[in-house]
């Protein structure tokens, strides 16, 4: 931090004050550092954190930044992967914790109108005694916002049948770079002019604020069914997986665990995963009981064709909560196999899974890094995660070039970066793996539609220089702090 | 920054333990400070971040740091929700031992402080004391004068807090005093019974009904009458050599008859210090082994009573009864069905879940004391979801929840009766 | 010179252009350098009678040549087309693997999958399926300068970078031109059927689409319309004054159980009138619902409502009363579930202008009342004066769109003077 920029500050913070409140200004050291972080890697410290209640506040606070120059990130809870709310580039944190409301539930029109700083579980809970829920169900939905879940178009283990975030907003109000308030969109299913609402989610917080949300809410299904398929080998897991989208099937949810991640999790929760198991798969229907019933048998005998190990199906809620449970806690346990693991989040056309995941398999034994493999394989999103010990010299460069080749096969073989987590800064030097020159140019341009200071979450998305893979490594070091690792 | 004092990198704390943590923040909605302030201060994952950021020397502990550390209630609903199983609980204990040597409280507190855990706590001889001339400033008439006059504000916000929190007290005392309360019953197992610090002097009469409860499932059920306090707040404000001292004579006053039956604890709190005596003094070579069997006949009553064959009583309650987990049965034993189901055993009882039941209420042992502030703010929470569950009786398992809750409820001016399970239970046999 | 391009009575002062892919479709637009040269891209022109009145315009940029389908990946259940092909013919390859696009429009053998995106036209696969755009998952488009670039990829699930294909469904090509676009496909139901529930009154109509939107029925498609339109569409619905026709579609046993919902729900309904259609009759009846744009002569306007299940009711109701009071008719088609309806107006039989132009600001203030936005779809020439075609939406939302419009074709070179943000244009 300069000296100009202190002297600044000095009057900045009594501003920020009057305009939300003293005690939701933060700019001792100490609460600076715990707005440094996400659940990504990366790190970076803001001047000032600053903690508004409504609309009209925000707008005061990016008038201010305006006038001064300063960066502004939203951050919701800071469970983001891809290090989406962080001050890379120092200013404002604007944390959404304080607008946590539900505004509205209209239980006719299905929809919600919520803050951004709802939790996403909490907003299916409230809504379940009329019978609905929000369909986007990240892994982190505890603890994870709304607001967050727009600004990274986040999926989740059920988005397979119901699409993700994008598919399940109708409208919402921002406040814009100028401090102008609007809605984009509103209760409406449909509109006319460009999709506002449509190209903000997802946009890493680069092109707006957003202050209220209308979402769409679904009818809670009448039945339930969960099944568990355990397989020798995962290329006959991944078969299966092809076959059954193939034969058109879309479950609510079809996710895959590889022998790595079921004895993880079979040791931290005792989902009783079969043991010998080269890899399992979880399978969720749900929908009319007939449409169910019919729909699992067939599953089932497509399953079948691949030698199953065992199928198991969950009865009652309980027993669907122990299959899940393995799955939900994995991550976490993953910790019991080594120190570290690195996260990677790509997707690739589910026709390719059984060949990706034995070239990941070929890198894995090349470089004698476990990786453990997590995927929601409905929609080809793979988690490979790369297993390592941050105290062992090189460990942390080797894994993330691990990390960048797997994410190149990826793309290769007709995928993309990142399936749910975002780009952020974790990618933003591999997006040229994906889009051209002219591809990136113009998406930078939509930034510049929106605003041309650049004061919302500056420097994210895109590559930052050169766009070369090694530069990001080296980026992605420096900025690594011990233990940081997902 | 005020009064920074250097601290070099050190091992204060279990370093692995510490970097388990990867910030992903499934904490957040399970800590109560989190919920109460939106702050990720006032955080576990926070918390943790600023002791890796002091560990690392990135940080130096200030007032600022300190005061975040102080402000956790220590309810460990976030170990529960962790998925990469930080033991956050030990880190925090470690922490507080740590900072104690870099606060400059000033003398008085620090004196009332130290007096009430080296002194009355320990001693239930002292705390009877203490109590009975709180008895005397209730039944006196003082107690209404002052609260009527608004007096002790002028003294001191904090002074007037603990007068708020003078328990309602009811009944005699319950003594250690060694006595074994017969069942009746032939062939009645014998087991022990830790009678805690404050649940025997500000709750007497719960106590007997849980000894009552005890008798009617067959259990001979004696007081050993050298037991201590568990030492659990001293572990909670980082005194952790206290802790042990008292942890090794409580397992000296339950093995002199060389029972190795249950120890049933009505007090959660205590039941969660207790089971992790093993843990607390693995490094003693003499108190090890001794420990560990200690800490597995430790069992709360709610759990064991559920393992037994009671019956409640036929005639039943009629109450529409909540209930409030207590942290420490609920995130440290892990015990959360058996006091539910206890209840739905019981005829008439209506039974209705409470919305964010596993969020702490904000006692937290000396919390509610030494944090008015925050205690209030997260108890306030609290009794919304109370009126929304409809419940005109709130049970609980722990003492310093029932206090709590029986000073959020009195403020409140809310129609609802603060309830152990086992006072319920009693009922169905007392009651025409 | 081809009668397909003419808009508004114009037709292009240099004639169409048929580029045969994207790179032709790229140098056709980086070749136009002049300034103030105005080029419309035109896929089956059914839809081309929207938006304000051009000054005028120069090339036809015609897509009907880039009809292939590029890729179907059948066992993914995805696709890549070329914006030129026409619904009809891409529905009928992806049929050979039991599969469809939940896309729906009028005229499927002209109306291109490009320009049906582009105008966002309304279809009727929208109560299970959602908003066409959620089956879009990449998209190519060509800048006005020419540049190709693409977001978005053949995967169903995808986060990296802006989601840049939202900008131009609904875009009235006004910010590129679409040359190729990823898709998700969905199975054919094994089993697809039609309901037609007939009732007396509007309120029943509302009622029986609440209850089926509250029930586990999950319609392919549901839609509503009163008694002109079943008379304009000769629906054989004796005694009806309004009729629903739901159609459903899923697995044997699962269709059965559908079916049985909503028979039994149909009972509590006196003097309701239901009727079942198989296959191919629902099918055809579907056909004849969905292209319905309006009544043909020059004077009948066809109107486009935007909001939710519950605002419509009292805007359906504010209407027919509007409508009485004038005494005139008119003709609608609703999808309550969907939030959307349709009116068609055969004529408002004034000698003078004055009452149709009252009529038109009427029905805006009984949208705004009711909270709901209308758009126009078609009005006569005479009536279609300024943006009077397009609904008003909020100023911050118009500041942002113009400054799109204004980042991306600076020099106004596509469809300038049409579109909702090109207001001074025109």
């Amino acid at each position: 931090m300069g000296q100009s920029q202190s002297l600044k500050m000095k009057d900045l913070i009594p501003e920020l004050k009057r305009i939300v409140g003293d005690d939701y200004v933060l700019d001792d050291q100490a609460d600076l550092l715990v707005y440094e972080y996400d659940g990504s890697i990366d790190r970076g410290n803001p001047v000032v954190v600053v903690l508004p209640d409504t609309a009209k506040e925000i707008s005061q606070v990016l008038k201010l930044a305006r006038l001064n120059s300063l960066p502004v990130v939203a951050r919701g809870a800071g469970t983001g992967l891809s290090g989406g709310a962080i001050a890379e580039h120092g200013g404002i944190v604007l944390s959404m914790a304080r607008m946590n409301q539900i505004l509205e539930v209209n239980r006719s029109d299905r929809y919600a109108i919520v803050e951004p700083g709802v939790v996403n579980l909490d907003l299916s809970t409230h809504v379940a005694s009329e019978g609905l829920y929000y369909a986007p169900d990240p892994s982190s939905q505890r603890a994870c916002t709304i607001g967050g879940n727009i600004a990274e178009n986040s999926g989740g283990p059920h988005c397979l049948a119901y699409g993700v975030t994008t598919n399940h907003v109708l409208g919402m109000e921002v406040v814009l770079a100028d401090g102008s308030i609007t809605w984009f969109g509103d209760n409406e299913r449909d509109g006319i002019g460009y999709d506002l609402r449509g190209i903000t989610i997802g946009s890493e917080g680069t092109l707006a604020i957003v202050t209220k949300i209308s979402v769409r809410l679904l009818r809670l299904p009448e039945h339930v069914k969960t099944m568990l398929m355990s397989f020798e080998t995962i290329e006959d897991a991944s078969a299966a997986v092809t076959e059954i989208i193939g034969a058109g099937m879309v479950p609510a949810a079809l996710e895959m665990m590889d022998h790595f991640c079921i004895k993880a999790a079979e040791e931290a929760v005792g989902a009783g995963y079969p043991e010998g198991a080269g890899a399992v798969l979880l399978v969720e229907l749900d929908g009319l009981l007939e449409s169910v019933e019919e729909e699992s048998e067939e599953i089932e005998a497509i399953c079948h064709e691949f030698s199953p190990l065992e199928i198991r199906v969950a009865t009652d809620s309980l027993e669907r909560e122990k299959l899940w449970s393995g799955r939900k806690g994995v991550l976490g346990a993953l910790g019991r196999l080594a120190p570290n693991y690195y996260l990677v989040d790509g997707t690739i056309p589910r026709t390719k899974l059984v060949d990706v995941l034995k070239k990941i398999n070929e890198i894995s034994e090349r470089s004698g890094y476990p990786i453990a493999n997590l995927l929601h394989a409905g929609d080809g999103n793979l988690h490979p995660s790369i297993l390592f010990d941050e105290r062992k010299p090189g460990d942390v460069e080797n894994i993330l070039a691990i990390g960048a080749e797997i994410l190149r096969i990826c793309v290769d073989s007709g995928g993309v970066l990142s399936g749910e987590h975002g780009i952020g800064l974790e990618k933003q030097d591999q997006m040229p793996l994906m889009f051209s020159e002219e591809d990136m140019a113009t998406m930078s341009l939509l930034k510049l539609a929106f605003e041309t200071e650049d004061l919302l979450n500056p420097g994210k998305v895109f590559p930052t220089g050169a766009g070369c893979g090694d530069i990001s490594q080296a980026r992605a070091i420096a900025r690594v702090g011990p233990g940081a690792y997902i | 920054m005020l009064e920074v004092e250097k601290i070099s990198k050190s091992t204060w704390l279990n370093e692995s333990e510490l970097y388990k943590c990867v910030h992903c923040g499934f904490c957040l909605q399970a800590c109560p400070t989190y919920l109460a302030t939106g702050l990720e201060t006032e955080s576990p994952r926070g918390r943790i971040a600023l002791m890796k950021a002091v560990n690392e020397g990135r940080l130096e502990i200030s007032n600022q740091v300190m005061r975040h550390w102080d402000l956790c209630v220590q309810c460990r609903a976030c170990e529960d929700v962790c998925p990469s199983g930080v033991p956050y609980g030990n880190l925090i204990e470690s922490t507080m031992d740590h900072v104690r040597d870099y606060r400059r409280i000033g003398l008085l507190p620090r004196l009332a402080y130290e007096i009430a855990l080296k002194y009355l706590l320990p001693n239930q001889k002292n705390l009877s004391v203490l109590v009975a001339m709180m008895d005397f400033y209730i039944k006196s008439g003082f107690q209404k004068l002052v609260r009527k006059t608004k007096i002790l504000r002028l003294i001191s916000r904090r002074l007037e807090n603990l007068e708020m929190m003078t328990p309602a007290l009811n009944g005699e005392f319950f003594r250690a005093d060694g006595h074994v309360y017969q069942s009746g019953m032939a062939d009645a197992e014998k087991i022990q019974m830790l009678t805690g610090c404050i649940m025997p002097l500000t709750q007497g009469n719960q106590m007997r009904a849980a000894v009552r409860v005890l008798n009617k499932a067959g259990k001979d059920v004696e007081i050993p009458s050298s037991q201590v306090c568990c030492g659990a707040i001293n572990s909670h404000v980082g005194d952790v050599e206290k802790a042990k001292e008292l942890a090794r004579e409580n397992i000296e006053a339950f093995s002199k008859d060389n029972i190795d039956g249950a120890i049933v604890v009505a007090s959660a709190g205590c039941g969660a210090r207790m089971k992790e005596y093993g843990p607390l003094l693995a490094d003693d070579p003499e108190y090890s082994s001794k420990a560990a069997n200690f800490s597995k006949r430790v069992i709360d009553i709610n759990e064991y009573l559920i393992g037994t064959q009671l019956q409640p009583g036929e005639s039943g309650v009629r109450r529409a009864v909540t209930y409030q987990d207590s942290c420490h049965l609920a995130n440290v034993q892990k015990v959360r069905d058996a006091p539910r189901n206890l209840l739905k055993s019981i005829q008439g009882v209506d039974f209705c879940e409470l919305k964010q039941s596993n969020i702490c209420c904000g006692a937290g042992g000396t919390y509610m004391i030494t944090e008015p502030e925050m205690s209030k703010k997260i108890l306030a929470n609290k009794m919304k979801n109370i009126i929304d569950s409809g419940a005109d009786t709130i049970t609980t398992a722990n003492p310093g929840c029932f206090m709590q809750l029986q000073n959020g409820i009195r403020e409140a001016g809310l129609d609802v009766e603060v309830k152990y399970v086992t006072d319920l239970l009693d009922e169905t046999y007392t009651k025409k | 010179m081809e009668e397909k391009h003419l808009i508004d009575g114009i037709q292009p002062s240099q004639g169409p252009i048929y580029p045969e892919d994207t790179i032709e479709l790229s140098s056709a637009l980086s070749d136009i350098t002049e300034p103030g040269k105005v080029v419309v891209p035109v896929g089956g022109a059914t839809r081309l009678q929207i938006g304000a009145k051009m000054p005028h315009y120069d090339y036809a940029l015609d897509l009907s040549n880039m009809n292939h389908l590029v890729a179907h990946n059948s066992a993914d259940l995805t696709c890549i087309v070329q914006s030129g092909i026409t619904l009809r013919s891409l529905q009928n390859q992806l049929r050979e693997q039991e599969q469809f696009l939940a896309v729906d429009a009028a005229f499927p053998g002209e109306a291109t999958i490009g320009g049906t995106l582009a105008s966002n036209a309304p279809g009727y696969l929208r109560w299970q399926l959602a908003h066409m755009r959620d089956m879009v998952i990449g998209m190519q488009v060509v800048l006005p300068s020419g540049t190709v670039t693409k977001s978005g990829g053949p995967v169903v699930k995808n986060v990296a970078g802006y989601d840049m294909a939202r900008l131009h469904i609904g875009g009235y090509g006004t910010l590129g031109v679409i040359s190729e676009i990823s898709f998700k496909l969905t199975p054919l139901p094994p089993r697809q059927g039609s309901l037609l529930v007939g009732f007396q009154s509007e309120n029943e109509l509302h009622n029986f689409s609440e209850e089926v939107f509250d029930s586990y029925v999950m319609p392919l498609a549901l839609t509503g319309m009163n008694e002109h339109l079943i008379k304009t569409l000769q629906i054989d619905a004796p005694r009806c004054r309004y009729l629903m026709v739901i159609r459903i579609g899923g697995r044997q046993m699962a269709f059965d159980r559908q079916l049985n919902i909503m028979n039994k729900m149909v009972e509590q309904y006196q003097d309701s009138h239901t009727d079942f259609l198989e296959q191919n009759a629902s099918d055809r009846l579907w056909e004849k619902i969905r292209d319905f744009r309006g009544y043909g002569s020059i004077s009948s306007i066809t109107g486009r409502v935007f909001s939710t299940p519950t605002r419509l009711r009292g805007l359906l109701r504010d209407m027919a009363n509007h409508f009485e009071e004038i005494g005139s008719t008119l003709a609608v088609s609703i999808q309550p579930g969907f939030g959307t309806m349709e009116f068609y107006i055969e004529s408002l039989l004034a000698e003078d202008k004055t009452r149709p132009t009252q009529v038109i600001e009427q029905i805006h203030n009984i949208a705004r009342q009711n909270q709901s936005h209308i758009n126009y779809e078609k009005l006569p020439p005479d009536l279609k004066i300024g943006f009077n075609m397009w609904s008003q939406i909020n100023e911050g939302s118009l500041g942002i769109m113009r400054s799109l419009r204004d980042t991306y074709d600076p020099d106004k070179k596509l469809n300038r003077g049409r579109y909702l943000t090109d207001k001074e244009d025109s």
